[in-house]
């Protein structure tokens, strides 16, 4: 068994805890055992010490942020254990929700490139700042696998980018973005030159927004686009499908297929975030 | 001319009732996938119904809007795969809905018209809750003035007042209501309907009614504050009601969420059809549609027309209330259908016997459907003949069905 501490936590005197994604056993963090039990206990800590802590940095040690999913975990769920694995990525989703709802500013400080899982953990933070580097890629490239993002992935980039940049620029196709591209997107909202600003910027960001909430849990949150009950969007809504039939040429693909599910009309079931 | 068709019942099923809040465990599930379960179902227990011989889907949806919109019955069989088969349309006869589909298709199939029907019905009230669509029954000030509209649970409780039934009566009725629910749901009573709602892996969601609490007792129950006496005194419904009830000086608000119908998401289906339909595709008729029928009662009271209903279909049946066997009579509230066993005069122990929505929850649109097939269970499971299913409805409607078990 690898050592289930994957994430370092340090507190400053002002307050702000930075969690450092550095998972020992492994070159790249990725979402393994590890790396759930050690969020788990990084975010039961954060609930029991709120009172004391004034913001939350989670950055990495690593040249990447966080690699998302272990393929060689992933590939060997088969149908009898597939509860069982469903439960874990529940336990990640509650987790992610419970960081989002914690009542303190939260900043994702990407050192470098943040797939799958990895955005999906930035995209529970506030704010987003990357590493302005070369080789960072952001996105969630499941679909390329076969599969979807069961983190809060689907859920969140739609709330963010609204339900049609969400699905034709993210979701349904898997782009991997540069650092600045993914700034023009929205899926990162700040650049940073280099390791020392980008921690720095965290702070004042911290600083700045002391009682930050995630912005889709702001009351007047309005979704980009619109939300799918509403007229506009709801004219565009059957072109999605329509169009991604166009892109399969009929292939059986279900990733694709089932990211398509959430954008139904219902207020509570992707309005809310669970 | 020859004596018209005979509608048989091939088959009942029915999905949990999920509590209908956004915690839920249905709540996650659109509401066109849980009837899609049952179609796919309807195939899997009986292996020679064909798709193609299907004339019509007939879905009661009482806010067909949002998830539940644009005829949902059509859609629902064009995603189970059907497609030159298995018309659709919905209708609302608001709580009824789901009994008048089945009525419906058995009229369809009495006429010689048409010969297979899958008549059921779906509400998801955690997703698109009541009132969603609107209508100028309640949300026009102009027509609701004239036709004197007051909320059902006002209506339940004005029936509680002039019947004198007390709190204590509707919160023993709610405890043996939660009692019988109870036991069915230990003895497996409801597992020959019941088809567990599963996820896009086939893993399920649910597989028995959320809403059942095995542990509601009379202390808990008369805790419970009236859920209807504020909008009665400050939205001016009390006036309203008594306006017509004069003789009454005032309501007696006996109704609380403990004794009223749980809000509830679900989704029931009958297989309606001919004799030679069943034949044909090797089906074994349940029961025969005996009789059906509608009436329409004071609207303001609205809840009372269960017994004229029972009344017209047991005429149109030649049938006296002492040939029926067991009843089902909607828990809307519990005065209803305390009201219901006095009008009538018929033996508690032969009406609701095990239990319901009050326990198990009420799914607007599909309820109508559930309770048919859990009467259908029960007359099987008893060895009885004749049964009557009925439903009071919003706007002081009615709805029952006579069946005979085969």
């Amino acid at each position: 068994m690898t050592d289930p501490n994957a994430i370092r936590w340090e507190q400053s005197t002002d307050g702000v805890v930075t969690l450092t994604l550095d998972d020992p056993g492994q070159r790249a963090n990725t979402m393994n055992d590890a790396f759930r039990a050690s969020l788990a206990a990084a975010v039961e800590r954060l609930t029991a010490e709120k009172d004391t802590i004034t913001g939350v940095i989670v950055t990495s040690a690593k040249d990447s942020f966080l690699a998302g999913g272990d393929l060689r975990q992933l590939i060997r769920v088969t149908d009898s254990d597939a509860p069982r694995f469903s439960a874990q990525i529940e336990q990640v989703k509650g987790c992610l929700r419970t960081l989002e709802t914690l009542g303190k500013p939260v900043v994702a400080a990407l050192n470098g490139s943040a797939l799958g899982g990895g955005l999906e953990l930035a995209l529970a933070c506030h704010h987003r700042i990357a590493l302005d580097t070369p080789n960072a890629r952001f996105g969630l490239p499941e679909v390329t696998f076969g599969l979807l993002p069961g983190g809060g992935g689907v859920a969140r980039t739609t709330r963010l980018l609204g339900v049609v940049d969400a699905l034709t620029k993210v979701l349904l196709e898997g782009n991997r973005y540069p650092p600045a591209e993914a700034v023009r997107l929205g899926l990162v909202d700040e650049l940073a030159a280099t390791r020392e600003e980008l921690l720095d910027k965290a702070r004042a960001w911290i600083t700045a927004h002391p009682h930050s909430v995630q912005r889709w849990d702001a009351a007047d949150y309005a979704i980009p686009g619109g939300a799918p009950g509403s007229p506009g969007l709801a004219a565009t809504l059957p072109a999605l499908p329509a169009t991604l039939r166009k892109k399969l040429r009929g292939a059986p693909l279900p990733a694709p297929h089932h990211i398509l599910a959430p954008p139904s009309r219902a207020p509570s079931w992707i309005w809310t975030a669970r | 001319m020859g004596s018209p068709a005979e509608a048989f019942v091939y088959d009942a099923l029915r999905t949990p009732r999920g509590r209908g809040k956004n915690d839920g465990s249905l709540h996650t599930v659109k509401p066109i996938s849980l009837v899609v379960g049952l179609l796919d179902e309807v195939g899997k227990r009986n292996p020679g119904f064909d798709p193609l011989r299907v004339d019509d889907v007939i879905l009661g949806v009482v806010s067909p809007v949002g998830d539940q919109g644009a005829n949902l019955a059509r859609t629902t069989a064009l995603a189970a795969g059907y497609e030159s088969s298995g018309a659709g349309f919905q209708l609302n006869r608001f709580c009824g809905s789901g009994l008048e589909a089945v009525n419906i298709a058995a009229q369809k199939v009495r006429s010689g018209w048409e010969d297979l029907f899958l008549s059921g019905g779906v509400e998801s009230l955690s997703r698109v809750p009541m009132g969603a669509d609107g209508g100028p029954a309640m949300t026009d000030p102009e027509t609701a003035y004239s036709t004197s509209f007051v909320p059902q649970g006002i209506s339940a409780d004005l029936i509680a007042t002039v019947e004198g039934f007390s709190r204590e009566d509707v919160d023993a009725f709610a405890v043996e209501s939660q009692a019988r629910a109870a036991k069915a749901a230990t003895d497996g009573l409801f597992d020959r309907s019941l088809v567990a709602v599963r996820d896009v892996n086939g893993h399920i969601v649910l597989d028995r009614d959320e809403p059942v609490r095995q542990d509601t007792g009379p202390a808990a129950l008369s805790a419970l504050k009236p859920s209807f006496a504020g909008i009665g005194d400050q939205g001016g419904f009390d006036a309203v009601a008594l306006q017509k009830y004069h003789w009454i000086e005032r309501i007696d608000h006996v109704h609380t969420a403990g004794n009223s119908s749980a809000i509830a998401d679900g989704a029931a289906l009958t297989v309606v059809g001919s004799e030679r339909a069943g034949r044909d595709l090797g089906l074994t008729p349940r029961a025969r549609i005996v009789a059906t029928a509608t009436v329409a009662g004071e609207p303001t009271i609205m809840l009372t027309a269960p017994a004229p209903a029972a009344r017209k279909a047991l005429a149109k049946a030649g049938l006296a209330v002492g040939d029926i066997d067991l009843w089902e009579a909607n828990e809307a509230f519990a005065a209803v259908v305390l009201k219901f066993l006095r009008d009538l005069d018929v033996p508690p122990e032969r009406v609701n016997v095990n239990g319901g929505a009050i326990a198990l929850g009420h799914p607007l649109g599909a309820t109508g459907a559930m309770i048919l097939g859990t009467l259908i269970d029960e007359l099987e499971r008893r060895g009885m003949r004749y049964g009557l299913a009925t439903l009071c409805t919003g706007g002081g409607m009615g709805v029952a069905t006579v069946v005979e078990r085969l």
